[in-house]
């Protein structure tokens, strides 16, 4: 906690290095209802009272508290990447989670069944559904092409703003390393299954391409996943190929990875 | 900074106008929640309580949230209201839990529900609740396809830990008694415990099934963010004035410990006989905890400038939402519903 403030009538602390004082915030609470306004404040209001300009004037210790908002935010983002990355790179995926999901929505519905005679056998109705929906028809939607990430926010500045985070693996897993962690965003609408790899080649040798490259949405990054499928006996080295947007004509980006000895 | 300039073509909804879209919105989720909540036949000490948090009513943020997200994006009502159905029914399993873990007495005016019916009861009819939730859900994304169907199960499995890791923090940090806590500490747990299910999360469903998975989910995450934040310090404020909301009770946080926006700034701007007095009150069982006490620590509050400051922060994050929303929401065409959710950050800090 950053903030210090001296109470109104309180005592002086013992150690003045040690607890520093800061001045006086300015006052300015938010209008709630019809209520009566601070003339201390800038806020405008509305009809109905409304705060309009709530960061017309702000103390410094608000301002640091937004930033503070804003870091906290990103932290959580990148820590949720890690963790997916983690996650993905053990036995278990995420991008599985369709095929997983219905052999352990069977077991648990079997559990649920011995609980209550109540209607869980909603679990057997979502594996079902995993299995057996189709994507719409194109075109079915009109909606916004991804986030150009070109606000003005405390903390989405910078080139790493317009990148697309790529988290790869590997079938089997720990077959290789991603040497790729971002592709640029598509510019317009793009849903993740117009999104396709060409075959990584590999930079030199005379190795088969890897032709089996998946890619997916990952909502606990934001980005995509790519999942390569490494054939036994494949040889080492390092393998790339470009990633193309279905509604663009530029690539995304080059994938590239290396494959263990 | 004007909030109708900022929003570049979308006016905000006026209070009124956005207890209407809550009440239409609120009373189609809560159609379709009793209609899933309807047991062909009643199962003993299970279905009355599944249905009693329910009827209660509330504020019905979370599923207008939905909704209104499903029709921006592109989407009509019916792709919506499964998914605001399910969020609602989730919401009141978690309360219930969340009233057991609390100790709280009262939720929405009336005894909570392990008061009525006893711990045990009331836990099977929060779990039951949970996986309730699946039902519309499900019904909602089967026509949508198994790619829709995906994006929202992974958004829901990412909510999931988001708050149950916030919810651990809160209760951590109570029951392990920990002081040293910073600004950043409680935006984190408010993120995860408040935003992430009750903003983030609905906003997303709908975005997801308004847009048949073709919009980026990413983006309406920060708006959700800031919103929630903002809607929590509030709640926190609310809590210490006089009237704290109905079924509420004035300075509850405080007897409860709750390391909120304002206990953390207090106990970092108090002399240290005050501190340490301070300490010595949260270091005392809920119930040994007196109106003594809490009075003084709630008038500590008023002198050091507390309230004032969590107030102050709130509306700074309101501001931060109306910004962000800016963005996700740049480009969508007019509309009732975009209002609405124009309108959401300068409501929950404003709101009736």
């Amino acid at each position: 906690m950053t903030t210090r403030k001296k109470p109104a009538g309180a005592e002086p602390p013992a150690d003045p290095a040690a607890h520093a004082v800061r001045p006086e915030p300015i006052r300015m609470g938010p209008v709630r209802g019809t209520g009566a306004q601070s003339n201390e404040s800038d806020l405008k209001s509305d009809a109905d009272g409304r705060t309009e300009g709530p960061l017309n004037a702000i103390s410094e210790d608000v301002a640091q508290a937004v930033r503070v908002g804003y870091e906290v935010f990103t932290e959580n983002l990148r820590r949720g990447r890690e963790a997916a990355n983690a996650f993905s790179q053990g036995e278990y995926s995420l991008g599985q989670v369709p095929q997983d999901a219905g052999q352990t929505l069977n077991e648990l519905g079997r559990l649920l069944k011995q609980l209550t005679d109540s209607s869980f056998d909603i679990v057997y109705r979502l594996a079902e559904l995993l299995s057996t929906l189709k994507p719409p028809p194109p075109g079915q939607s009109s909606v916004p092409p991804f986030r150009s990430g070109s606000g003005d926010g405390a903390a989405r500045s910078g080139p790493a703003a317009q990148a697309l985070a790529v988290a790869v693996r590997f079938t089997p897993s720990g077959a290789g390393r991603a040497l790729t962690s971002s592709l640029t965003r598509p510019r317009a609408q793009t849903s993740p299954a117009e999104i396709k790899a060409s075959p990584l080649a590999p930079r030199e040798g005379g190795a088969p391409s890897l032709t089996e490259v998946a890619i997916d949405f990952d909502i606990a990054s934001g980005g995509l996943t790519a999942t390569v499928s490494v054939p036994q006996g494949q040889a080492p080295g390092v393998y790339s190929g470009a990633v193309w947007a279905a509604t663009q004509d530029m690539p995304l980006g080059v994938l590239a990875i290396e494959l263990a000895q | 900074m004007n909030a109708t300039a900022a929003i570049a073509g979308v006016k905000p909804a006026s209070n009124a106008a956005i207890s209407d879209r809550l009440a239409a919105h609120g009373r189609a989720a809560a159609a379709e929640v009793a209609r899933y909540l309807k047991a062909g036949c009643a199962a003993p000490f299970l279905d009355d309580l599944l249905a009693d948090y329910p009827s209660r009513g509330g504020k019905m943020l979370r599923p207008a949230i939905c909704m209104a997200n499903a029709r921006v994006f592109g989407g009509d009502e019916r792709a919506g209201v499964g998914c605001a159905a399910a969020i609602e029914i989730l919401h009141n399993g978690l309360l219930i839990h969340d009233d057991i873990q609390d100790g709280s007495e009262v939720r929405r005016g009336r005894p909570t529900l392990h008061r009525l019916h006893g711990v045990a009861l009331a836990i099977n009819a929060g779990d039951a609740l949970m996986f309730s939730a699946l039902r519309p859900l499900i019904d909602a994304l089967r026509p949508l396809g198994s790619g829709v169907a995906r994006q929202v199960l992974e958004a829901t499995m990412t909510m999931a830990r988001e708050t149950a890791e916030g919810q651990a923090l809160e209760l951590g940090w109570r029951d392990r008694n920990v002081l040293e806590l910073s600004e950043a500490d409680y935006f984190r747990m408010a993120l995860k415990k408040t935003a992430w299910m009750g903003m983030i999360w609905p906003s997303q469903l709908g975005l997801i099934v308004g847009s048949a998975g073709r919009a980026d989910p990413q983006s309406v995450m920060r708006f959700g963010y800031f919103l929630g934040v903002a809607f929590q310090i509030e709640d926190d404020v609310r809590n210490l004035c006089e009237d704290p909301g109905y079924g509420k009770e004035r300075n509850g946080d405080l007897y409860e410990a709750k390391r909120t926006l304002m206990l953390i700034h207090a106990r970092g701007a108090s002399a240290p006989r005050d501190r340490e007095r301070l300490d010595a009150f949260l270091a005392l069982p809920r119930a040994a905890r007196t109106e003594r006490d809490v009075q003084w620590l709630a008038a500590l509050m008023r002198d050091l400038g507390s309230i004032e400051h969590g107030r102050t922060v709130g509306v700074a994050m309101a501001g931060a939402a109306q910004h962000e929303f800016s963005l996700a929401y740049a480009g969508r065409p007019p509309s009732e519903d975009l209002s609405f959710l124009a309108g959401l950050a300068i409501w929950v800090v404003g709101r009736p």
